[in-house]
């Protein structure tokens, strides 16, 4: 147990001291990796219209599973996103709109934390819609 | 004196808060796991991203959190969904 | 005065520098613990070891020093679906000295949806600040409220049972916590003079036979359960048995308040915390040690209260990635002796803190705080892991 406690520390001093240098010379600030959908994830086709009733329909689901990170338009700036490690998508801007709706089903129904995977939680339709939804906060 | 001072307050305070409730209809038990971890773990603290534990730490967290918090069973059932839905 | 400003710029530095590396450190921690600790433990214990550290420096007029060192391990496992137990080992530096304190040990068993029976030593669920708000890396500000802590204004930990849950009610909720411990132990006069009418918390060695009957009832009357009002009781004999003081009673009451949402019209979250307490003993008589040939006795009121009032705001919808990490945040608080006794007079409190959140649980935290002869500038840097 000892000899464990004194190699934590020991990597840990060393993990310490090299951040603390990376640090100080200022460029703590570090890219995070680009969320790509597989290339097969755009074949998929939207089967919904965007009608009133589906923006409807995806608006419930997007107030109930989305709204507490994304906010209330998508800027990503509801009231849990805060703190995010990574933070959460802003669907009105052209990153997130000018993604195909097969890799933006794909996204939410795979996740990656911190965002949750949705495919056990909603069932297709609902994902759909949520895209569906997605699309109107577009600015 | 200060005493019924405290109760006035006390009464007035559960007065409001009931009749403000009574005309929301939102029910906690509708609301989901998403929800629920946005609407409480703040109260007393930030919000922590699911990426903070593992998936098998959230459960442990969580029923910490259960114990401590008084969060009601069904609320520590859907945040824990949440929390280790995904990798 | 010049000194002082590079000593703590050259402080947040570091701090902060150190922040960076925690984040990376806690996978390394994260994966240790799966692999390394995971099996020292009972196969079907689920077990977590977390906690929080802190560092700071205070920065007055004949003491400006490094303090506030500590490191708080907290151990939690779940050696089944219905039993929890868990454990905080708070180590601080007093002094010269390292003082490890037992805050809480505790197993919790959960019957039902509604009732969890807890038992061992547990924070008193009395108010909000001792019980939720007082580790480092939640409360928003360096210092704690004056009449928190050991000696306080109120209970700080308990030792015994109680039973708690949380309840649904349609669009509110409300949630409770009833204990029966060994309670508050009345000073004397014996071991610190001058404190005679007092109360001490936490006594593992019960003084009487008599039983702490306590308590609070919350409730959270919005759906959203933004606010949650709370009120909290505890009713004692703390005399020692055979004394003169045996049948000495005490009534200690707390209200609280919590309010936190996020407001659009201000662009970010808004928190508002208050608790205030009142701790009355029965009259009595204690000796007085101003007079050497302790003859003489003296007695007062014997009725004490203290409240703080919190508000913070963080600019959590700003597009700027600096802004939205910072805080501000305002406390008062104040605290009044009984008049009449021989304890210091009256506090009032002023605190203004900045912080900037380097991740959901670690911070550094600059403050001000205006106090009566006792001005001081606080940093803090404070990490949850």
């Amino acid at each position: 147990m000892k000899v464990l406690v004194k190699k934590i520390i020991r990597k840990k001093m060393l993990i310490a001291s090299l951040l603390l240098l990376v640090a100080i010379a200022g460029s703590a600030f570090f890219q995070q990796k680009e969320w790509k959908a597989p290339a097969s994830a755009d074949a998929k086709k939207n089967p919904l219209t965007a009608d009133a009733t589906t923006i409807a329909a995806g608006k419930t689901v997007y107030v109930k599973e989305c709204q507490s990170c994304h906010g209330k338009k998508g800027k990503g700036d509801g009231p849990s996103a805060k703190d995010l490690d990574i933070p959460a998508g802003d669907f009105t801007k052209a990153v997130t709109q000018s993604q195909s709706d097969g890799a933006l089903f794909w996204k939410i129904s795979e996740g990656r934390k911190p965002m949750p995977s949705f495919k056990k939680k909603l069932n297709e339709t609902q994902i759909w819609q949520s895209v569906v939804y997605m699309r109107t906060l577009k600015q | 004196m200060k005493r019924n001072t405290l109760i006035i307050i006390v009464a007035l305070i559960l007065t409001t808060g009931l009749v403000i409730a009574s005309c929301v209809t939102a029910k906690i038990t509708d609301k989901s796991g998403s929800q629920l971890w946005s609407e409480n773990c703040q109260r007393c603290h930030n919000t922590p991203p699911s990426s903070a534990f593992t998936n098998s730490q959230w459960e442990v967290i969580n029923t910490h959190m259960r114990q401590r918090a008084m969060l009601t069973e069904d609320e520590y059932k859907k945040i824990t969904e949440f929390m280790q839905a995904g990798e | 005065m010049k000194k002082k400003i590079f000593i703590s710029i050259a402080a947040v530095l570091l701090l902060s520098a150190t922040g960076f590396s925690q984040q990376y450190n806690q996978d390394y921690l994260d994966s240790l613990i799966q692999n390394k600790v995971q099996p020292l433990i009972s196969r079907n214990s689920k077990f977590v070891l977390t906690g929080y550290t802190t560092a700071g420096a205070k920065f007055a007029k004949d003491d400006t020093k490094f303090n506030g060192f500590s490191l708080n391990p907290i151990l939690l496992w779940k050696p089944s679906e219905k039993i929890f137990v868990e454990a905080e080992l708070e180590t601080e530096l007093e002094g010269n000295e390292t003082v490890i304190n037992l805050e809480y040990a505790n197993v919790s068993y959960f019957l039902n949806k509604y009732i969890t029976f807890r038992a061992g030593k547990f924070l008193s669920p009395y108010g909000i600040f001792q019980d939720r708000l007082h580790p480092a890396w939640i409360n928003k500000l360096p210092t704690a409220p004056p009449g928190y802590g050991h000696d306080g204004v109120g209970p700080s930990a308990e030792l015994g049972f109680d039973v708690r849950g949380g309840i649904p009610l349609g669009s509110a909720k409300m949630n409770y916590s009833i204990y029966v411990s060994n309670g508050p132990v009345l000073n004397t006069g014996a071991d610190e003079p001058g404190e005679e009418g007092m109360l001490s918390y936490e006594n593992a060695d019960d003084n009487n036979n008599n039983k702490t009957f306590g308590g609070r009832i919350g409730l959270l009357p919005f759906s959203n359960s933004s606010l949650e009002v709370g009120g909290s009781w505890q009713l004692a004999k703390p005399g020692d048995k055979g004394s003169v003081y045996e049948n000495l009673k005490t009534q200690q009451y707390a209200l609280d308040l919590t309010y936190v949402k996020q407001l659009d019209f201000i662009k970010g979250l808004f928190d508002v915390k208050a608790q205030w307490n009142w701790v009355n003993v029965d009259k009595a008589d204690y000796k007085d040690p101003d007079d050497p040939t302790g003859t003489t006795t003296y007695t007062f009121d014997n009725k004490r209260n203290s409240v703080f009032a919190q508000a913070a705001y963080r600019p959590s919808m700003s597009p700027n990635k600096f802004l939205k990490k910072t805080e501000l945040v305002f406390r008062y608080a104040g605290l009044n002796p009984p008049s009449g006794s021989k304890e210091p007079d009256k506090i009032k409190q002023y605190t203004y803190g900045f912080n900037y959140w380097i991740n959901w649980r670690t911070a550094v935290k600059l403050a001000y705080q205006r106090q009566e002869n006792n001005n001081a500038f606080l940093v803090q840097f404070a990490v949850g892991f």
